[in-house]
Formats: C-alpha cells, sequence, structure tokens
C-alpha cells in the first residue's frame, strides 16, 4: 500500500493506492475504495520503484563497526564472497571482531591491510 | 417498554457491529479488522465495549457512524484484565477527531484507576483535519494521561497500519511499541513532506517502516511478520508484567533449580580475545523456553530482554562480544536505560552479564554526547530499587565496571568466574601509564611489566580482597548461584528520599 496525495479540480486529497495478487489496482481516500483502472507501463514503473527501492538498502561497502587495528585479513582481491562469511578481524576494545559480508558477490577492491588503523565507518572492501 | 424501542435497539447494535466494510477493505491489504483483532488478541468472549454508540457533533462533517472509528472496551488476556482500544481504519482512515481521542482518553483513566494494563491497536491515518482544534486538544488529553500513567500501569501500543503526525506521540510515550512487518509505518513528516523540503525522495517502508524503526532508530521494540504474530507478542509481553506497579510479576515455576550450566565452558572462550554469543550463556542459565528478548534489532552490542529464573521474571542486561565487542555507547546507553527503568517501574529483579572493557571510543560518540547519554545507565541503576545482581564473566574495566559491577552503586549481590579481569583498563594501557618512564625503546621491558600487571591484577581476587564481589563461582555453577542471590535480596526494600521528581540526563 501506498500513500499518494492526488489532485482533482485543484483540490488535495491523500489516497492509499493498493494493488492485488490479481494485478487490481484499489484507491482508498477515507473510508471509500475505488477500484482502478491502468495502463501497463504504469504498472512496470511502480515495481520497477520498489526494486530499486529494495537494492539501494543493501550496499556494496563494507564498512569498519568500530575503530580499531586490522588484525588478520582473509580475503583478497577477486574472491568470491558469500553472504555472512567473515572478511577480516578488527582488534578493538580488547576483542577480534569480525567484520562479515552483507551479502554474495566477489571483492572489487580491498582497502586496508594488517595493522592499518581504521575508524569507525571506513570503507574497508568493496563488494559487488 | 415496547417491542419497537427493543427492535431499533437491537438494529443500532447490529450497526455497530457490522463489520463487513471493514473487512472487505483490511483484508485486501493482508489486514485485520478492529474487531477481528481484538477477537484474536482477547480471551473469549471476555469483552465489553464502552462508548459503543459514541459520534462525533462536527458541523462540517455529514458522515457519521457510532463508534467514532475507535472500539474501546475491556477484556480478559490469559485471565488477567487489561483494557483495550483498536482503531478502525475503515471509517474516515480511523482519524483521530474529537470524540474518537475521548473515547481513548476514558478507557485510559479507567485502566489508570482500576491498575490494568493498557493496549492500543492503532491504525490510523492520523488528526481529523476537519474537527479541527478540537481532535487536537483531546489528543492532548491522551499525550497526559500517557504519562501519568507512565510507571503505574503497563501501556503497550501496536503499529497497525499507517501511524503518522501527531498520532505517533502517544504510542512514544508508551512502554512498548510493536509495529507488523510491510503493512505499518510511523514517522512524523511523510515522504511528500520531505520530498517539498529537502528535495530526497523516500518510500514509506524505508522512512518509517518496521525494520526503520527497529533496527535504525530504536523507536519501536519488536517487529512482527504478521498481524496474529503481532498479537501473540503482546500476549506473551504481558505474561512478564504485572498488572500495575503494586504488584509483581506472575511467578510461573518451570526449570529446576539445581540444574548445573555446564555448556557454559564451552560457550565462553577462555582467550579474552575471542567474541561468542551471550545469547547462549542466557537460555543455558536461565528457565527453559523463557528467555524474551527486547528490542532485539536495535544496538546488538547490548541484550536486554526478560527471562525467568527458578519461575521469578527478571530483567537481562548483557554485554553481547559478538556485536561492536559488546561496548557500551551511545544507542546501547539508551537501550539500558530505558529497560532497566521499565523493570524497577514493574518490580522486575535486575541480572547483569558483564564482559565488556567499556565505552566506545571515537570522536562522533563524543561529539554525539555519549556524556549525556552515558550517564542515563548510571542514572537509572542507581535509582533503580529493584534488586540488582551482576555476574562478571570475563572483563569488566574502568566506567563499565562502575556501571554494571559496582556495589558501591547499588548493586546487592555481585558475583564472578575465576577467569574474570576487574580493573581499572588493560594490562598494555595500564602500563603505558604507570611505567611510562621505565619503558623506553626495549619491547622486553614493556612485556615483562604487562605480564607482571596481568597476574597481580587482571582477576577476580583483587576485587574479592576488597569485598567488592560477594562470590567467585564456577561458570557450571552460574544458574544455581544466581537462584541464591536472587533469593537472598528478592524481598529487599529499598527507600529513597521523597521527591517531585529527579533530573534524569537526557
Amino acid at each position: 500500500m501506498e500513500e499518494i496525495v492526488v489532485k482533482v479540480d485543484g483540490r488535495e486529497y491523500k489516497v492509499f493506492v493498493e494493488e492485488t495478487d490479481e494485478g487490481k489496482i484499489f484507491v482508498h481516500s477515507g473510508s471509500d475504495v475505488y477500484e482502478v483502472e491502468t495502463k501497463k507501463d504504469v504498472e512496470q514503473t511502480a515495481i520497477e520503484r520498489l526494486q530499486k527501492k529494495h537494492s539501494a538498502e543493501t550496499t556494496n561497502e563494507v564498512a569498519a563497526p568500530l575503530p580499531g587495528v586490522v588484525y588478520e585479513v582473509k580475503v583478497k582481491k577477486g574472491d568470491k564472497v558469500k553472504a555472512g562469511q567473515s572478511l577480516l578481524t578488527l582488534m578493538a576494545m580488547k576483542m577480534e571482531n569480525d567484520v562479515t559480508a552483507a551479502k554474495d558477490g566477489t571483492i572489487k577492491d580491498l582497502r586496508v591491510k594488517k595493522n592499518d588503523n581504521v575508524n569507525q565507518g571506513d570503507i574497508l572492501a568493496i563488494i559487488e | 417498554m415496547g417491542s419497537n424501542k427493543i427492535k431499533e435497539f437491537l438494529d443500532k447494535q447490529k450497526a455497530v457491529m457490522d463489520d463487513k466494510a471493514a473487512a472487505e477493505l483490511q483484508h485486501k491489504k493482508g489486514k485485520l479488522t478492529a474487531r477481528e483483532r481484538l477477537d484474536y488478541l482477547l480471551d473469549k468472549d471476555s469483552f465489553t465495549e464502552l462508548d459503543a454508540f459514541a459520534e462525533h457533533n462536527s458541523r462540517d462533517l455529514e458522515k457519521k457512524k457510532a463508534g467514532d472509528g475507535v472500539i474501546t472496551g475491556y477484556g480478559k488476556i490469559d485471565k488477567r484484565p487489561v483494557y483495550v482500544y483498536a482503531q478502525d481504519f475503515s471509517f474516515m482512515g480511523g482519524s483521530m477527531g474529537e470524540m474518537h481521542n475521548r473515547k481513548i482518553a476514558n478507557a485510559m483513566e479507567l485502566a489508570l484507576k482500576s491498575g490494568c494494563p493498557i493496549i492500543g491497536l492503532l491504525d490510523s491515518g492520523g488528526a481529523r483535519i476537519q474537527e479541527g482544534v478540537a481532535s487536537l486538544d483531546a489528543g492532548g488529553r491522551i499525550f497526559q494521561l500517557n504519562t501519568i500513567s507512565s510507571g503505574i500501569i503497563p501501556q503497550i501500543s501496536a503499529i497497525m497500519g499507517p501511524c503518522a503526525g501527531i498520532a505517533v506521540y502517544s504510542p512514544a510515550l508508551t512502554d512498548f511499541i510493536l509495529m507488523v512487518k510491510k503493512t505499518s509505518y510511523m514517522f512524523i513528516t511523510g515522504p511528500d513532506v520531505i520530498k517539498t523540503v529537502t528535495g530526497e525522495e523516500i518510500g514509506f517502508e524505508s522512512l518509517g517502516g518496521s525494520s526503520a524503526q527497529t533496527q535504525k532508530s530504536g523507536v519501536a521494540h519488536f517487529m512482527a511478520d504478521n498481524e496474529r504474530e503481532c498479537l501473540d507478542i503482546i500476549k506473551v509481553l504481558l505474561s512478564y508484567l504485572p498488572q500495575n506497579n503494586l504488584e509483581t510479576p506472575p511467578y510461573h515455576a518451570t526449570d529446576s533449580a539445581s540444574r548445573e550450566t555446564k555448556r557454559l565452558q564451552d560457550i565462553v572462550p577462555e582467550d579474552q580475545k575471542k567474541a561468542y554469543d551471550i545469547k547462549e550463556v542466557i537460555t543455558e542459565v536461565f528457565d527453559k523456553k523463557t528467555f524474551f528478548e527486547v528490542q532485539a534489532n536495535y544496538a546488538e552490542n547490548i541484550v536486554t530482554g526478560f527471562a525467568r529464573l527458578n519461575g521469578n521474571v527478571t530483567g537481562i542486561v548483557a554485554n553481547q562480544p559478538k556485536v561492536l565487542a559488546g561496548c557500551l555507547d551511545i544507542n546501547s546507553s539508551d537501550k539500558i536505560a530505558r529497560f532497566v527503568r521499565l523493570c524497577d517501574c514493574f518490580n522486575i529483579p535486575l541480572i547483569n552479564l558483564v564482559d565488556v572493557t567499556g565505552y566506545l571510543p571515537g570522536t562522533s560518540q563524543e561529539h554525539d554526547g555519549i556524556i549525556r547519554h552515558g550517564a542515563k545507565i548510571l542514572f537509572a541503576y542507581s535509582e533503580a530499587t529493584v534488586p540488582k545482581i551482576s555476574l562478571v564473566l570475563r572483563k569488566a574495566y574502568g566506567g563499565a565496571y562502575i556501571a554494571l559491577v559496582s556495589k558501591d552503586m547499588g548493586y546487592d549481590k555481585v558475583i564472578a568466574w575465576p577467569n574474570a579481569e576487574i580493573a581499572v583498563m588493560g594490562a598494555e594501557q595500564a602500563v603505558g601509564i604507570i611505567h611510562k618512564d621505565k619503558i623506553g625503546k626495549d619491547p622486553k621491558i614493556k612485556e615483562g611489566l604487562v605480564k607482571e600487571y596481568s597476574e597481580e591484577y587482571l582477576n577476580p581476587y583483587v576485587a574479592a580482597g576488597l569485598g567488592r564481589i560477594d562470590m567467585i563461582i564456577e561458570p557450571r555453577s552460574t544458574r544455581i548461584a544466581l537462584i541464591k542471590c536472587l533469593d537472598m535480596v528478592i524481598s529487599k526494600r529499598e527507600k529513597r528520599p521523597a521527591k517531585k521528581h529527579a533530573n534524569m540526563p537526557l
């Protein structure tokens, strides 16, 4: 369900647009519901937008979760990695902290080596 | 009485109960109607509706419906009385008009008077614009009642649809917020306003959906996959809470008091640098299948939650070594302070599982105010008068030691494992400061001094020798020892000087 503002005769209305599994589109305004016909391409852009929204949330960048010193690098450039796999460990707060891959992919860039100091949020590697 | 009058009444009542239009609207969205939600939440036939015929009295609005878009009343969950309100999205988008708000306020007042939890099932587009300032004012009454009731009765808010603008602040004033994946969202200003003002394009889900509010902002405490699961979580949550601040949480015997915790030695690595999952420790120590995590997705470096210990409900605060080394930072400070104060309100003893070197260093932490946020932990624990027990598994250094272990700050019982390191700081740093002149450039001298310091100070015996630790125990006796400690202090009463209220750092 998506909330949008529509303009009819210069007045603005807040409505909810809803797509059912069968591909029907309903517009909710207050307690009223209207079924609307749509063009296929309109639906397509809506789906594309949803997908974009989704992909924007899984980032390629592996950032340092906390400030510390790189203790062990377990992968090299070009390695294939799986989501959840440990890429390197950071010595911080007197502990070895695992830095893991957020998604499946290939190590495109590795920006740190053993004994490097890193700050919280520094990009350590790029996975694509 | 004429049978006509009775028939008229029955017709009106039927109209109130008529759920058809609502069902048509809600089911399509994968949502339940307000009545269906209450049916599922409450014990069978336990619901008594209040103000069923209340309507708005606005001159600018033609459309009326008995109930004015919210169902309020009284019922039972697990045979214990609760007050409830459920917004009906099918009438004017569940918008909060004056009467709608007064109905909610009525239910809240009754809940407060009778010492029963209040549960809100929210599904509303926000203030009813057509009713203007009158509806806003009645909203203010809800906020005030939320605040007055805070610490007296448990208040639970389930967001089961939109919750925007002023509507978010009533849930924010309550003890727990639950959200449903994909169908619920909360925000102050929606995507369209943000786009107009800042030009940023962001969707409803990314802005205020359940994952944003449970993981990023920490506004909501629980995320449910669907509505039934959400209502189930409310039932489980209530099983850990008393009806009000004058009662203790319900007791259920669930596990043996003499069970040894043999697995702990394998779960917690002896090498202090190695991480582990503290939740495995919790499930091994506390009564089987009773651990119920609160805010599981926010500031995961600290684990908070309820679990029973020999049948008694306890509130657990634990460092999670496998996330950010279990450190204390701004977000986890907020999480701890809020949880500790909740437990103190509702007579739930606190048990800390400590394994941490301290606060997270960094410019952003300092500039975002770790001092005032971190102070909340000290304030919350010092203020709490419930039994407070602390167990040191491995490390407890410096500021974190004071916050989570110190007897002088009010912990009633402190126990430690034999390999616990209780000190002002780690050996390397300490030696670097104490023996700055001696070390020079020879690494061997430093090595020797570090070893010396570690052997002398990084153990539980220095603290035990000073009476700072009550017991040193083997990991396998952890459960038995914690039960004994709880037994000793569960009946304690602590009085504080009367005052209007404290000035907590915020």
